[in-house]
């Protein structure tokens, strides 16, 4: 399987699920579905909360350092919730529904996955919430929608595990 | 298949460039000294809204607050009683970030005297509010005096500002 970069796998999350997570299963490449996560978090912290992080800027040059802590780490939560609850839900998920092939450490890196699509949501929601703000419901169900089809192809993949269970 | 991703990045940026551009002012950290930034919320036990330009002649205490905050439901009896004392020299606004409902039954349980509004989604953002609670005392001129996590420290700021001559 060729060895595409962090943007075309966060896009293969999107497109082809069960691509991406048929790769972040191999073992040999553990670990790397979470460090994909935290980068597409960090991404998402420049391109979608900057206003906030602009804020937060603003307060330290003027205030000083410690005063733009609470604005930054209020910006990493905001910007952190909706993958570590779709993570959390997702490998609890996966984890039951894998049966006898359940693997703790590779269901997590397949719900670290299936997060992606919904961190995409996310980021538009929250650009666009200077402009028009949605109700959190309309959010979260939007973040399950973006998540359903990988947690599905999700639990495929893990269910077809060959070997040690 | 990073061209899933890209339009999405180029829509947040897009989004965000255009709000910074037009509300550069709301990113400008409230300080002391600072002209307080104008609002009209809602009543939650229902009324005509409250604007700030209204209390104009009055100092005002804007106290933002939300229902699962220790520290906030610990501060509320302390500007509750500030509140008795201070009378019609100030208006003392406690400003729900959360849950009306049951901002409304702690505040009819306990009879609290501030003035309980609920946040319309900016007036929090234009106000700086990251942590809770977040106090900010403005004087009869619509002058920001003090900004501060500390109820206590705006009693106090308040207290100076009634005694001056």
């Amino acid at each position: 399987m060729s060895d595409p970069g962090f943007f075309d796998r966060w896009g293969e999350a999107v497109v082809a699920p069960r691509r991406g997570l048929a790769r972040a299963d191999a073992a040999a490449l553990g670990g790397r579905p979470g460090i994909d996560l935290a980068l597409a978090v960090l991404v998402a912290v420049a391109v979608a909360h900057t206003r906030a992080v602009v804020g937060a800027a603003w307060i330290a040059i003027e205030l000083g350092p410690r005063a733009a802590v609470a604005p930054a780490v209020a910006t990493l939560t905001a910007a952190a919730t909706v993958p570590l609850v779709v993570v959390a839900l997702a490998a609890m998920i996966i984890w039951g529904a894998a049966g006898r092939h359940r693997d703790l450490g590779r269901d997590a890196d397949l719900a670290c996955v299936v997060a992606l699509p919904p961190i995409l949501v996310a980021m538009l929601a929250t650009a666009a919430a200077g402009f028009a703000r949605a109700p959190r419901a309309a959010l979260w169900a939007a973040v399950a929608l973006a998540a359903a089809r990988p947690l599905i192809a999700a639990i495929a993949v893990a269910r077809q595990r060959g070997g040690a269970a | 298949m990073r061209w899933v991703i890209a339009p999405v990045v180029a829509m947040c940026v897009a989004l965000n460039a255009g709000w910074i551009a037009t509300h550069l002012d709301w990113l400008r950290p409230l300080v002391a000294g600072r002209a307080a930034p104008d609002f009209a919320l809602p009543r939650i036990a229902g009324g005509p809204p409250v604007a700030l330009r209204d209390l104009r002649g009055q100092v005002v205490v804007v106290e933002f607050w939300a229902t699962w905050c220790r520290p906030c439901l610990l501060a509320l009896p302390h500007l509750d009683a500030a509140t008795r004392r201070w009378g019609a020299r100030v208006a003392v606004l406690a400003v729900n970030v959360d849950d009306r409902a049951r901002a409304a039954a702690l505040f009819a349980e306990a009879g609290y005297a501030p003035t309980l509004l609920a946040d319309d989604g900016d007036t929090a953002d234009r106000y700086g509010v990251h942590s809770l609670p977040h106090t900010v005392v403005i004087d009869a001129g619509g002058v920001v005096r003090a900004v501060t996590s500390r109820p206590a420290d705006a009693i106090a700021a308040v207290d100076r500002l009634l005694a001056r001559p």
